[in-house]
């Protein structure tokens, strides 16, 4: 999904955010004269108003397709609308993280186990910004993270599964947009002792080289948390 | 000349349609975004640490209206949310309920994703805001309503005071599909569909462990350079001609069952999912499916 606002400040982020709450907010007023008009018993009002806010949801939703700028709940749709590169991870960086427990072992993060979080957009954040930020403050999220996934751990140690949230719905809870498979599935996919250090990795691949060795993947350790170790 | 144009734009929008289809459309909409509510913890976003916020631009906060740190008014502000919807769906005051639920998910839905993106979209509660204040300015309570009771009685009523809502609802749907087309076109142009552009995709979407629960279709169809291709041809007419759906009825026969499987199939061979494009059963005539399926032999009439 292209995410044209990710990262860009400045004047036109400041304007295209001001457009995109006036369209909304223009049609909650459009809204409100609809039924102000109802309520008064106006027929001729009533059909006007009902004709302002078929115009402005028209018009303000056609701003936002044509245009493909971001005018949300008003959607440019912008969805897989640009060409996939055949080199994975350059641009934007492909990141990974994996726990790590007492012994030096790695665990694949489930992606229940970052809650509130959802895992995608957490990975778009660290993608965005993580690694740009100073290192006091990725020792702050990083410890922050640890902490859930020691949370998460416990969960499944105890039998339960590593996140509560939707958990009553089952298997009808709402999949992201990205489907993610379970990765700590039974107590033996967690350590029996707290993860102690968290990993960020990058990976590049080539998709047509990957797509005949699954192997053929180069992950680079861009950073590591290690509990106690934070300044 | 003008005329004409303004007759044929009040002739479009305020078409006849049943009451009981802008209440299913009501009712599909409050269903869809309840999901959604139940499966995520937008509040709880509101209570991570301020490091995920203080990187994402201020602009995302001010326009949903986000203060960062106010948890515990956030999930107040969750239930109420979904206590609304449930209105919606009951048809329990439902206008009001729909609009108090539109306001409320245009600042709750965000939260999922800005601490890196004002927009959400496609992750399930892009047309609600949206679609729910159409609903609340419509008469969508006339029937499926418990409270005040619905008006319409055992002879359905159809009017064109039901119709332009659920239009503006049918191409808020058919958006989905023709802006992606037009963001196809305005990167990438009309290569975009070709079977090496589709092959890539297939690749990109199955090879990611971390989003790979429906590993085997992908990989099995980028295999063949026809299907790929066939893939990419078919979802560039669909998209382009999703909008005939709002003008020629009879399309809708065909484009809403194809739409349909092209998630499916999206969701079995690149694992992304668009919980609102099950939406698409907007355009679904359930009063007149309901309506034959009491004429067929050997189903009893209503007394």
């Amino acid at each position: 999904m292209d995410r044209l606002d990710a990262g860009r400040r400045g004047p036109y982020l400041v304007i295209q955010h001001v457009i995109a709450a006036t369209a909304y907010a223009g049609m909650v007023l459009a809204a409100a004269a609809v039924v102000a008009a109802e309520c008064r018993g106006r027929h001729r009002a009533l059909r006007g108003a009902r004709q302002l806010l078929i115009a402005w949801a028209v018009g303000a939703t056609l701003l936002a397709g044509v245009s493909q700028r971001d005018l949300w709940p008003l959607s440019s749709w912008s969805l897989m609308t640009r060409a996939p590169r055949r080199d994975m991870g350059v641009e934007p960086v492909y990141l990974r993280l994996l726990a790590v427990d007492g012994a030096g072992q790695e665990y694949p993060v489930d992606y229940r186990a970052v809650e509130p979080f959802a895992i995608e957009e957490l990975m778009a954040w660290m993608r965005t910004y993580f690694l740009k930020l100073p290192a006091g403050e990725q020792d702050s999220v990083a410890g922050f993270l640890l902490r859930r996934l020691n949370v998460a751990r416990a969960r499944v140690r105890a039998g339960a599964e590593p996140g509560t949230q939707g958990r009553w719905l089952g298997p009808l809870r709402a999949p992201f947009h990205s489907l993610h498979p379970a990765q700590w599935t039974s107590v033996s996919s967690v350590p029996t002792t707290p993860f102690v250090a968290l990993r960020v990795y990058g990976e590049t691949w080539d998709l047509e080289e990957r797509a005949v060795d699954k192997t053929a993947v180069t992950r680079t350790r861009l950073y590591e948390y290690r509990e106690g170790a934070a300044p | 000349m003008i005329v004409r144009l303004k007759r044929a734009w009040t002739d479009f929008w305020f078409q006849p349609e049943s009451a009981g289809n802008l209440a299913l459309a009501r009712i599909l909409v409050a269903l869809n975004a309840l999901w959604m509510l139940a499966s995520r913890n937008y509040a709880g976003m509101s209570d991570v640490p301020d490091a995920f916020w203080r990187a994402a631009p201020a602009a995302i906060r001010w326009r949903y209206l986000i203060v960062p740190g106010h948890g515990d008014i956030e999930r107040v502000l969750q239930g109420l949310a979904a206590i609304v919807l449930i209105g919606a769906l009951l048809g329990i005051a439902p206008r009001v309920c729909c609009a108090v639920a539109a306001l409320l998910l245009y600042h709750l839905a965000p939260l999922e994703a800005a601490i890196w993106t004002a927009a959400p979209e496609g992750r399930g509660m892009t047309l609600a805001p949206t679609a729910l204040l159409i609903l609340a300015a419509a008469p969508s309570g006339d029937a499926f309503a418990l409270w005040p009771r619905a008006r319409t009685g055992s002879k359905e009523r159809r009017a064109s005071r039901y119709g332009w809502a659920l239009l503006l609802i049918q191409l808020l749907v058919c958006e989905i599909y023709f802006f992606s087309a037009i963001g196809k076109l305005e990167r990438t142009g009309l290569a975009w569909g070709s079977a090496e552009r589709m092959r890539l995709w297939l690749f990109w979407f199955n090879q990611d462990t971390q989003s790979v629960v429906f590993g085997t279709l992908g990989p099995w169809l980028a295999q063949y350079a026809w299907l790929c291709g066939l893939i990419g041809a078919a979802t560039v007419v669909m998209e382009w001609t999703m909008p005939l759906a709002l003008f020629w009825r009879p399309s809708r026969v065909v484009l809403v069952p194809v739409a349909l499987a092209f998630h499916v199939g999206v969701l079995l061979s690149m694992n992304i999912h668009v919980p609102e494009a099950w939406l698409i059963l907007v355009f679904v005539d359930w009063t007149g499916l309901s309506r034959r399926l009491r004429r067929m032999p050997g189903i009893t009439p209503p007394k």
